[in-house]
């Protein structure tokens, strides 16, 4: 998680430390609101073949978050499916972030839908908080996107939550929230209820909050299995516990759970500035043209970052033009930001700019730079990278050598080993071709486990080497007889010498043999039915085998290199 | 000296980087078969013995601890890989990339590769010749990546002739037979050489 280490009198100074009252705007079930989807169609949003967002009419049919996107169409007929797609829901809340512009010149978007602003200034020049909050109600009422929708889905908070009032004014044929409390963790939260949450009153408000707001399901399970059910809870055990326990994670949820979040924190870990500035000459209008020009620069500056062991989580995107407008805006992310996020939020950020809402002017002319600063960062990615995340965080230089090499061998030749279920050896494992978007399907958390056993599967310990196809072998008894398998599963004569001329091994001598094993796979289906006999050898040097009988000849299946 | 020099001394005499960062861990029983007991940055090395004697196994344990603290290995060539073998060493496929292919084009696979990957694994079923084996040795020097030439068999005798940082070479392997139990504990012979030794190393590996 964050980067931040901090000895216990310095936690004190952080409780003591006020955090900035913060605005927070989301609008429940975005990805259909932008589509103009209604609440009571069902529908669902699928990202990596799962479900990741549902409506409430979708739910009711019994479809959850996380089901397999393949157990959808039993559901449902007028089910609709759609496609996350990150761009298009940033695209569609730009109207909402032009609106929160109009109160505050630096608006934080946190995920499409839900965004926010400090409102210390805001709420001085617009009358106090409450009337700057109706102020906001009634400026995002007039878009479309507000109305209607989910009178069904409001939710209350918790009844023993305290310090917090609800916005009366917000009424239920609306479709945003809106919160308002110290720091945006706990705004965010306030803002699913419409809630205002007093100065100071963080902790009392969020204590009875289920743990399930602040972490994901993994931790949730280990936590609850330890009795922690509630966020308060959290605040009874003492943070060496939780960090000795659960790491930075415990940490960070035991700021959480106090309600310390933001930059105020972070501003004294981060030591060093990290930010680039990318000058473009000649000015540049177009967005596409300008994130054009600055990738290069982006990925540079990225893989410095990476080599620093560090990880945006929350950056800042400002541009001027040569007519000395500025629009900055700060984009934060769960996940480490990699650069084509960051393209594609500067992108975003450009179109919104040049293409203001009705009333508001574009930019006179050209950008001349770009400025990108990182506020906010950790220091190890969430969870180890594998070759599949390599694609999401900012690891250029693994990527890159894939690249190239492919380009020198072809694409069929790069492959990554896979897991599947078998009895053999050989059907254990799969090759398949490298993408990067391969392992949309690949379940969570150790597949071997989930694998139930296979009837007469090679036991014990697997084979170092396995070939695929299989390669030719013979088996002789003493008096140079051919080994065969009869049908009843035996061996015809005893085995004493082996040989597989391709390995060039002449003669070997048996030392011992186990099995057969006759086996009869896919006997129900008469194209692809075969019956086989295995056998496990281990010859008098040393050397232990494993080879099949199939069709009267023996074959080299795998040797335990 | 006074002490209180010292302190200024520090930043002149800090590491350019950190001993870690030279080198890669290995697991605790590969540690006296490798020159400074773990896998250095930008060496290579070569890994040989006949089919069945354990070299494969002996890659694989190579490379596992070194996959647990997060690095990515890329396995180049023809050999025929037993990724259950590899799973049950606690090796977690996700960070492995094979790329099948010839011996003309694993090399410089294998070269393309060490620029990202931390460990490649190269595997022919010939010799290296002097040209290769020092471009190969050099790309490995300049990514700090380490490159192990696997072989399995007995024919070729010089196998990387620009020189190894290490050699391990598995000599034989004795399984323990119990009554009509499928094989399942051996000890490999394992003969390890590297050109800081005065003279070679020879060690029973149990276990692999």
């Amino acid at each position: 998680m964050r980067r931040r280490s901090f000895s216990g009198g310095e936690l004190f100074e952080l409780e003591t430390k006020p955090l900035a009252r913060t605005l927070v705007i989301s609008y429940r079930g975005w990805p259909f609101l932008s589509r103009s989807i209604p609440d009571d169609q069902a529908a669902v949003v699928i990202k990596d073949a799962r479900v990741v967002a549902l409506t409430s009419t979708a739910r009711k049919l019994g479809v959850s978050i996380g089901d397999r996107a393949i157990t959808l169409a039993s559901a449902s007929f007028d089910l609709i499916c759609i496609d996350d797609d990150f761009d298009f829901d940033m695209a569609a809340f730009e109207e909402v972030v032009a609106v929160a512009e109009s109160f505050c010149p630096e608006v934080e978007v946190f995920s499409p839908g839900v965004c926010g602003f400090n409102v210390k200034g805001p709420s001085r020049y617009f009358g106090g908080e409450k009337a700057l909050l109706s102020k906001v109600i009634d400026a995002l009422s007039e878009l479309s996107v507000s109305r209607g929708s989910s009178a069904t889905s409001i939710v209350k908070p918790p009844t023993t939550a305290k310090g917090y009032h609800l916005v009366s004014e917000l009424l239920s044929n609306l479709s945003f929230g809106v919160g308002l409390a110290d720091g945006p963790f706990v705004a965010k939260v306030a803002s699913t209820f419409s809630a205002v949450v007093e100065a100071g009153s963080s902790r009392e408000f969020i204590a009875p909050f289920p743990i399930g707001i602040l972490i994901d399901e993994g931790e949730v399970d280990t936590l609850s299995k330890v009795g922690v059910n509630h966020v308060g809870q959290i605040l009874d055990i003492p943070r060496d516990l939780m960090v000795e326990r659960f790491g930075k994670v415990g940490s960070r949820l035991y700021e959480l759970a106090r309600g310390v979040d933001g930059d105020l924190v972070e501003a004294r870990e981060v030591k060093k500035r990290h930010h680039v500035r990318i000058d473009l000459d000649p000015p540049e209008t177009l967005s596409q043209a300008i994130s054009f020009a600055i990738r290069a620069k982006v990925d540079d500056f990225f893989s410095s970052l990476t080599n620093e062991g560090i990880y945006p989580l929350r950056v800042r995107i400002s541009f001027e033009t040569e007519t000395t407008e500025a629009i900055s805006r700060v984009w934060s992310s769960s996940v480490p930001i990699s650069p084509s996020f960051l393209i594609s939020y500067v992108r975003r950020q450009l179109e919104g700019w040049q293409n203001p809402a009705i009333g508001q002017d574009p930019p006179r002319s050209g950008v001349i730079y770009c400025d990108i600063e990182v506020m906010e960062i950790t220091s190890t990615p969430f969870v180890q990278l594998d070759l599949y995340q390599v694609a999401v965080h900012p690891q250029d230089r693994v990527l890159r050598a894939i690249e190239r090499a492919r380009d020198k061998v072809g694409d069929g030749a790069i492959k990554v080993p896979r897991k599947r279920a078998g009895r053999s050896p050989r059907d254990q494992f799969q090759l398949l071709n490298w993408q990067l978007d391969l392992f949309e399907e690949e379940p969570k958390g150790d597949s071997a486990k989930d694998t139930p056993p296979w009837p007469g599967q090679v036991p014990n310990v697997k084979p170092s080497m396995v070939f695929d196809p299989m390669v030719e072998m013979e088996m002789t008894s003493e008096g140079g007889l051919v080994v065969g398998v009869s049908s009843g599963g035996e061996l015809t004569c005893s085995p004493k010498f082996f040989s597989v001329p391709s390995l060039g091994w002449k003669k070997r001598e048996i030392e011992r043999i186990l099995g057969p094993w006759p086996m009869n796979e896919l006997w129900w289906d008469d194209a692809r039915r075969r019956r086989l006999a295995r056998v496990q050898i281990v010859s008098r040097d040393g050397v232990a085998l494993n080879a099949v009988m199939e069709a009267s000849k023996w074959h080299l299946e795998a040797i335990y290199d | 000296m006074k002490v209180t020099n010292l302190t200024k001394l520090q930043g002149v005499v800090e590491p350019a980087s950190l001993l870690m960062d030279q080198r890669i861990d290995v697991l605790g029983h590969l540690r006296d078969l490798l020159p400074g007991g773990s896998l250095k940055r930008g060496s290579v090395g070569v890994v040989y013995g006949d089919f069945g004697s354990g070299a494969t196994s002996m890659i694989f344990s190579l490379i596992s601890q070194a996959i647990s603290g997060g690095s990515f290995v890329g396995l180049v060539g023809l050999h025929s890989w037993g990724f259950g073998a590899a799973a049950d060493m606690g090796i977690d496929l996700r960070r492995l990339l094979v790329v099948e292919c010839g011996s003309n084009q694993a090399i410089e696979a294998a070269s393309l590769l060490l620029d990202g990957f931390d460990i490649v694994v190269l595997s022919l079923n010939r010799d290296i010749d002097y040209k290769n084996s020092r471009s190969l040795a050099n790309r490995a020097r300049v990514s700090k990546s380490i490159l192990v030439y696997l072989y399995s068999g007995t024919s070729v005798l010089n196998h990387l002739p620009y020189g190894a940082d290490f050699s391990i070479w598995t000599k034989a392997s004795r399984w323990e037979l119990l009554g009509s139990t499928p094989v399942s504990n051996r000890s490999l012979v394992v003969q390890a050489d590297s050109a800081k030794w005065p003279n070679v190393r020879s060690k029973s590996v149990v276990g692999l």
